[in-house]
């Protein structure tokens, strides 16, 4: 931390930057104005309190990884001109229904803390957080008049009434994300109102909400908004876009309503999302063959092995592929199912690949070390082992991830969740073995006995982030592999041998280290979610993570602090 | 009786008020029934009760209310082992559980008799000792008809069935796509003659669209389907 004497060597070269000569402050600042990175940002502010304080003043983003690892007051104190703030909530479990809505993630202490004494912010950037209209409307009060990006990413609990405060209080606003919120509809005035008010809109996202609008104010906007280049909406009926699709002339990126049709494809697409289309196995074939230039690829698993063989021998420029799990019954999908076929196909065939997400239904070793062996680039891997299949061809799969993960140097995220039987506590071993400078994992189904996870966190020396699910280990063994990983600061853990008040966790307590338990209950089945679906799992969930904040203030009554008391 | 369902929702204080759910809705019919046929009210002691001590749960074992597992013993008596739908394992069952955990077994094997059953809801838990059976299937049609999603919840929230074997944990869907397959279901019996799986609907809806641009005038650079340039 800044202020420590440096060692004698490193003195002389501290003066040369001190006071008293050496480099002035203002072309430190000038300096510092290039370093945009991050982590060269947090190596910078560790230099010395000068440097420190320099950063502190010139930093232009900050990203809070995790909302209840600091105070908004700190984070004011310390980066008082901060311009974007973008803060994550919830776990990300909470994408997959486990995580109920009264769980937390409140953006009201950040707004109320943070909107009016940031002077410089213009942009801010909510994940998986809970935000009521007051809430939003302390904000625009605040820096409505300067607010150029609103993103509110998979947030809940405000309405259209806020939309409608955004719309007629943030003219400047470029960007307004709303991507996959629960938002209640109150009438589509705001989407009227945004296009009556702004003119200077590049981007707008209500993808995967309910919301409804007018297709006559979606062609004021496009009149309104000349260089509104994205739009991507709700459901709507194709008819209804002419209007708006014949009048914006400088849109680049549309997606939004339920197309069961194939449209024109050129030569240079570049990013294809199939996820939310009714295509089958052959229409991916066909459509995928006409794009060599695609770098992003996103499909259900529909496109079976044949389509990833299309991929394969077309997309040589593919840096990015997610196949998603489509329909467990097959019915409408009969060619769908992706198995080792495909992905080794892939991996032979697509070298530029950076990042892989499958949902698969057979996968066998051999798959594994040809990714290890062709995909050099790969930065995240992702594999998960869907359970309709009864007999998978070749499990464990120890070598093949070992191969991977050896072979793969780049690799900084990585899942791999597979079934029991999947990965004995050998293969466990391997993946902390060779886990490299892997930060995030999660891991579900794997290893057979507590050794294998106490070999896996030996191993992990660089993981920050580790998620675990429907595993077979004790409270015991997850407290102390929790302790032998010296760079984690989350954990995150649903389904193991679980005791009712979760007390062996206490043997990872330490300083800054919140463990917060939620014990199994039945109760928890029928707690709702924000869009009315039932919250899906029961089981006990442990969250852990240094925090600078303390103890939680606001735990829903059935969430148990184990730590701090 | 009436009041003490009314209200006994689960749902923490965040809930926004339509999810004052047909359920407490139907409970409280569902009491009024049995009020109203004697033959139900025998052996209905259980009814008004306070709610039982909740049993000490094994470490890590949790077994679903058993709504899911009568209604598939219902339907598939023979031939299906009843517990696929919901996984519960009666072996792992203490006293209490241990009742509402045989009866797939005991529906499997006399339908004509009276049951007992055991509805959780909310903070409550009610024992029937004899519910007839022949009004299982409408308790449950009246309970799913609330879209509850009941068979959904039940399905998914598989219990662990012992300390050894977490793997009844189903793997969780992505809120995303599990609204677009939900969507898609209804979908595709409105849009029948456009099923994409079918080769002639396929090229029908190819054609129109191709129709479509043409007439929307779009050049090459702005299609239709989800993508991006």
């Amino acid at each position: 931390m800044g202020g420590e004497v440096p060692g004698p060597r490193l003195l002389s070269r501290a003066l040369s930057f001190g006071g008293g000569g050496g480099v002035p402050e203002e072309a430190l600042h000038l300096v510092f104005g290039y370093v945009d990175d991050p982590r060269d940002r947090e190596a910078a502010s560790l230099v010395c309190r000068r440097w420190h304080r320099i950063d502190a003043l010139s930093r232009k983003h900050v990203t809070v990884g995790f909302c209840y690892a600091v105070e908004p007051a700190r984070l004011l104190a310390r980066f008082p001109r901060l311009e974007s703030l973008a803060l994550k909530g919830k776990p990300r479990a909470a994408m997959y229904g486990l995580i109920p809505e009264d769980w937390g993630a409140y953006a009201a202490p950040w707004v109320a803390q943070l909107a009016a004494p940031l002077e410089c912010l213009k942009a801010v950037h909510l994940r998986r957080m809970t935000i009521t209209d007051q809430d939003i409307a302390v904000l625009v009060r605040a820096r409505g008049h300067m607010l150029q990006v609103l993103k509110l990413d998979k947030c809940s609990d405000f309405s259209t009434d806020a939309l409608r405060l955004i719309a007629r209080s943030c003219r400047s606003l470029r960007t307004l994300f709303l991507e996959e919120c629960i938002i209640d509809d109150k009438g589509s005035e705001w989407l009227h109102e945004l296009a009556v008010n702004n003119s200077v809109l590049v981007t707008l996202n209500f993808y995967m909400t309910d919301l409804k609008v007018e297709p006559s104010d979606l062609e004021l906007l496009a009149k309104n908004c000349k260089s509104l280049l994205s739009l991507k909406m709700s459901d709507c009926d194709l008819s209804d876009l002419i209007g708006f699709l014949q009048t914006s002339k400088a849109l680049q990126e549309f997606a939004g309503g339920s197309f069961s049709e194939v449209g024109e494809y050129t030569k240079y697409e570049k990013k294809l999302d199939l996820q939310y289309t009714l295509l089958t196995t052959e229409d991916h074939c066909q459509i995928i063959a006409k794009c060599p230039n695609l770098l992003v690829l996103e499909v259900r698993n529909v496109i079976g092995d044949r389509g990833l063989e299309v991929v394969a021998d077309t997309c040589k420029k593919l840096r990015r592929l997610r196949i998603e799990r489509g329909e467990d019954d097959p019915g409408q999908e009969e060619q769908g199912g992706v198995s080792q076929l495909g992905l080794t196909a892939v991996a032979v065939g697509c070298r530029e690949l950076e990042y892989i997400a499958a949902y698969v239904s057979d996968i066998t070793n051999g798959a594994l070390e040809s990714i290890g062996t062709f995909c050099k680039n790969l930065y995240d891997f992702r594999l998960v082992l869907l359970d309709q299949q009864k007999e998978i061809t070749d499990l464990p799969l120890d070598n093949g991830v070992r191969a991977l993960l050896r072979n793969c140097t780049k690799l900084r995220r990585f899942a791999f969740y597979l079934r029991p039987g999947g990965l004995s506590d050998v293969g466990l071993g391997y993946i902390g073995r060779y886990s490299g400078n892997i930060q995030y994992m999660l891991l579900g189904n794997v290893g057979e006995s507590d050794n294998g996870l106490i070999q896996f966190a030996m191993g992990c020396t660089n993981l920050r982030k580790l998620e675990l699910r429907s595993c077979c280990f004790s409270e015991r063994a997850l407290a102390v592999a929790v302790l032998q990983m010296p760079s984690l600061r989350y954990i995150w853990v649903q389904g193991y041998r679980a005791s009712p008040t979760g007390q062996d966790l206490l043997l990872m307590a330490r300083p800054f280290w919140n463990i917060e338990f939620a014990p199994p209950s039945p109760e928890n089945v029928y707690r709702m979610m924000a869009d009315g679906q039932p919250c899906v799992d029961n089981q006990a969930q442990v969250l852990a993570y240094y925090s600078l904040a303390g103890r939680r203030p606001d735990c829903p009554q059935w969430l148990v602090i184990l730590h701090p008391a | 009786m009436g009041a003490e369902r009314q209200g006994a929702g689960g749902v923490a204080g965040r809930a926004p008020a339509r999810e004052k759910s047909t359920f407490a809705v139907t409970c409280s019919l569902l009491s009024q029934y049995l009020k109203e046929k004697k033959g139900g009210l025998e052996g209905l002691g259980g009814l008004g009760m306070s709610p039982p001590p909740p049993p000490p749960a094994p470490a890590g074992a949790f077994r679903p209310p058993t709504t899911m597992n009568l209604l598939s013993a219902l339907d598939a008596p023979a031939a299906e082992e009843p517990n696929d739908a919901a996984k519960a394992t009666p072996e792992e069952a203490d006293g209490h559980d241990q009742q509402t955990a045989e009866n797939p077994r005991e529906a499997a094997a006399g339908e004509d008799e009276a049951q007992p059953l055991t509805i959780f809801y909310g903070r409550k838990v009610v024992v029937f000792d004899k519910f007839p059976p022949a009004k299982i299937k409408d308790l449950l049609q009246i309970a799913n008809a609330g879209g509850y999603g009941v068979d959904r919840a039940g399905a998914s929230a598989a219990p662990p069935s012992s300390q050894n074997s977490l793997s009844d944990m189903p793997i969780a869907r992505r809120n995303s796509l599990h609204r677009f397959l939900e969507k898609r279901k209804g979908r595709i019996t409105a849009k029948a003659p456009y099923q994409s799986s079918s080769p002639a609907g396929a090229d029908a809806s190819k054609q129109a669209t191709g129709d479509k641009n043409s007439w929307l005038g779009l050049g090459q650079e702005v299609t239709v389907v989800k993508q991006e340039i």
